[in-house]
């Protein structure tokens, strides 16, 4: 039977396992998110020269099995300054990119996001948004969106009392290191091939030597939600949308 | 290539580092070391080595431990409160197990305190500030020359054993202008970092690493459980106590009291000592030059031997605490403290003569 | 017209459903009787024969579940 068949598609070629066993929640979509980045990097043949700088985050698991040199979890928020010591000691040629959470990136590392920006570092933020802090269990985060229930605003987000969400994208869009900004989904495969789109883009940045470049991923978080997972990706697409727009935010070729 | 030159303890330490083949310095303005951040500002661009001022010194410890994990020789260089912030990454530095110097140029504390000196982060330094139980090897320099050897020293030690090492300096020690001849020390050879991330494709067989501070989840090839880094680390350490030791001795035969100081109350400490003896007094000393692993042994049969022994130190009693497990109750044991400065604000130090009044209720 | 051959593995399917919500031909669904050890229904290619080996639901599938193979056409080379 294998003999009269040709694989399409199939597990990514820089995924590898490791001696323990490491899975994530049903449907979260960390896994699309590392596939993504796995896809582009072996697009732009980047695994040889690769780091990849974990945050706290449970994506940090897709760094222990990438094929690729990585390090982590590096302290809470801290991934851009680990990322910019080690893109500035190390050969030019040599491509860093982080992968962060929201709860990771915007509350304790904004000092290390925004002024990696600010910078012009040539670095490569990764940050997936789940609007929460979803490694403890579903707490309230910066990027949770007015209304939504979490753990910690149980009653649902106020402005009154918890302010508004931050959006990352137009944050760091809006500093004048920032050579490309972009908020991508996973919820469609059309949202898929975009996302991988912004991705490249933003590693040619780095590899152009222009300046920083950032990608927000939202993903689906079905435990800490309280949905299930196909009812997360419409969830995205009719609410967390219209906080967060998807799109290109910035994008230059000189600063 | 020797030179002799006049500089003071902070700009020690940046030539000691150029001559450790240093290649990078990531650092943060605060006082009393700021002529440390300049120095390397003005020397390591035009070298091609690196220099960035980071935004703080959360900051500055992580570009430390990025710089570490690429395998590089990487400095930074704080005062006490800068010196808090650096805390959680410190502790994941011990655990990932990166080497880097981390130079800390002591003032009053605690909270913003003085821009001065003090004696006060030893207990932190040594104890290791962070959560977690790693510890650090600690270097306690007492002249401008010290500081550009010990150095040197550091950034051997630190690669030697994959840690933390700290440069325990003060504001006396970092501001006091004395001359040092600048000179490269020779070190064994050590192996190749291997651990360290580049990209893979730049190894032979293309086979990539990993590093991380979470081996209770993520296991690595050095400590592929947790509980294996619990056990390397205290191997690690108990290595260190063996083998690390490192300490001077004055006029210990015949003294029937010992000083034991550091840094700049070491300074201040000879001096009363040579006082004492000029007046007939028998007093000697020691001066640990590693405050972890401390000279415990070195200080036990001082007090074995009957000797009474006096502690200088510009805190409450920090290094007191060390000599105290040292010598137990078997002798009579007192300590000059910052209570004892001679004027209340900020500019306040322990003068020779407040120590030597001490030493004479001591043994006259 | 290419015949696609989609393979799931059951020790890491969790039974998400984004396979079955984005195969334009229906050819996945979510199994009513087969359980992982962990007792998660997984998922099943139920109608191979609209199956054109698209591969999308490799790309939507976040736990790497799946592998699609075009099957070549019997006698041919």
């Amino acid at each position: 039977m294998t003999e009269n068949r040709d694989l399409v598609a199939g597990t990514p070629g820089l995924k590898i396992n490791l001696p323990v066993p490491l899975a994530f929640c049903q449907g979260c979509q960390h896994g699309s998110s590392a596939r993504a980045i796995w896809e582009s990097l072996e697009d732009l043949e980047l695994e040889d020269r690769l780091i990849w700088v974990g945050g706290v985050t449970c994506g940090t698991v897709s760094a222990f099995i990438s094929d690729v040199d990585a390090i982590g979890p590096v302290p809470h928020g801290r991934a851009p300054d680990i990322a910019s010591a080690m893109k500035r000691v190390l050969d030019k040629d040599t491509v860093i990119i982080t992968y962060q959470g929201d709860g990771d990136a915007v509350a304790i590392g904004t000092e290390s996001l925004v002024q990696a920006a600010a910078r012009a570092e040539r670095i490569t933020v990764i940050m997936v948004n789940n609007a929460n802090y979803g490694t403890t269990g579903g707490q309230m985060a910066p990027t949770t969106i007015i209304g939504q229930r979490t753990t910690t605003s149980p009653g649902g987000r106020g402005s009154n009392r918890e302010g508004f969400p931050i959006n990352a994208a137009e944050l760091v869009a809006g500093l004048r290191g920032t050579a490309y900004s972009a908020r991508g989904a996973l919820t469609s495969p059309a949202n898929y091939n975009k996302t991988k789109k912004y991705i490249k883009k933003a590693l040619q940045k780095q590899i152009d030597d222009i300046g920083f470049s950032f990608v927000e991923i939202l993903s689906a978080c079905p435990p800490n939600w309280g949905m299930a997972p196909v009812e997360c990706l419409k969830w995205i697409d009719n609410n967390l949308v219209n906080q967060y727009p998807l799109g290109e935010f910035k994008d230059v070729d000189t600063l | 290539m020797e030179d002799m030159v006049f500089i003071d303890g902070n700009e020690a330490i940046g030539w000691g580092a150029l001559a450790a083949d240093c290649d990078g310095f990531f650092g943060y303005p605060i006082t009393p070391q700021n002529n440390i951040t300049e120095w390397f500002a003005a020397e390591f661009p035009k070298r091609n080595k690196v220099f960035v001022q980071t935004s703080s010194e959360t900051a500055s410890i992580n570009w430390l431990y990025g710089g570490a994990s690429a395998g590089k020789r990487v400095i930074t260089s704080t005062s006490s409160p800068g010196w808090s912030l650096m805390q959680e990454t410190l502790s994941h530095i011990g655990n990932t197990e990166v080497p880097c110097v981390i130079v800390l140029v002591q003032r009053g504390g605690p909270g913003q305190g003085t821009t001065r000196h003090g004696q006060m982060d030893y207990s932190s330094a040594t104890v290791g500030g962070g959560h977690g139980g790693y510890r650090n090897i600690v270097l306690a320099p007492y002249s401008a020359q010290e500081a550009h050897d010990l150095v040197q020293l550091a950034f051997h030690l630190a690669d030697k054993y994959r840690n933390a090492v700290i440069v325990l300096s003060d504001g006396i020690v970092g501001t006091t202008m004395e001359t040092v001849e600048l000179k490269k020390l020779e070190f064994e050879p050590l192996p190749e970092k291997d651990w360290a991330l580049k990209g893979k494709g730049k190894r032979e067989d293309r086979t990539r690493r990993i590093l991380t501070s979470a081996q209770g989840a993520v296991p690595s090839l050095r400590n592929p459980s947790y509980l294996a880094l619990q056990k390397t680390l205290s191997e690690k350490h108990q290595q260190i106590i063996k083998e690390e030791v490192r300490f001077d001795t004055y006029n210990l035969e015949d003294s029937d009291l010992v000083l034991v100081a550091y840094g700049y109350s070491a300074r201040v400490a000879l001096e009363a000592m040579h006082q004492a003896r000029e007046m007939g007094l028998k007093a000697g000393m020691i001066r640990p030059i590693t405050v972890w692993p401390f000279p415990y042994d070195p200080v036990k049969l001082q007090a074995k031997q009957g000797k009474k022994i006096l502690v200088v130190e510009d805190s409450l009693g920090q290094m007191l605490l060390d000599v105290e497990l040292a010598c137990g109750d078997r002798t009579e044991m007192e300590l000059v403290s910052c209570l004892e400065r001679h004027e209340p604000m900020e500019g306040g130090v322990i003068f020779p003569e407040v120590v030597l009044e001490k030493m004479k209720t001591m043994i006259q | 017209m290419v015949r696609g051959d989609v393979i799931i593995d059951s020790d890491s399917c969790l039974g998400c459903g984004y396979c079955v919500e984005f195969c334009p031909k229906e050819s996945l669904r979510i199994s009513t009787d087969s359980y992982t050890s962990q007792g998660i229904l997984v998922a099943e290619f139920s109608d191979p024969e609209p199956c054109n080996a698209c591969g999308l639901c490799v790309w939507m599938c976040p736990h790497f579940a799946i592998e699609v193979y075009t099957m070549r056409e019997e006698g041919g080379d």
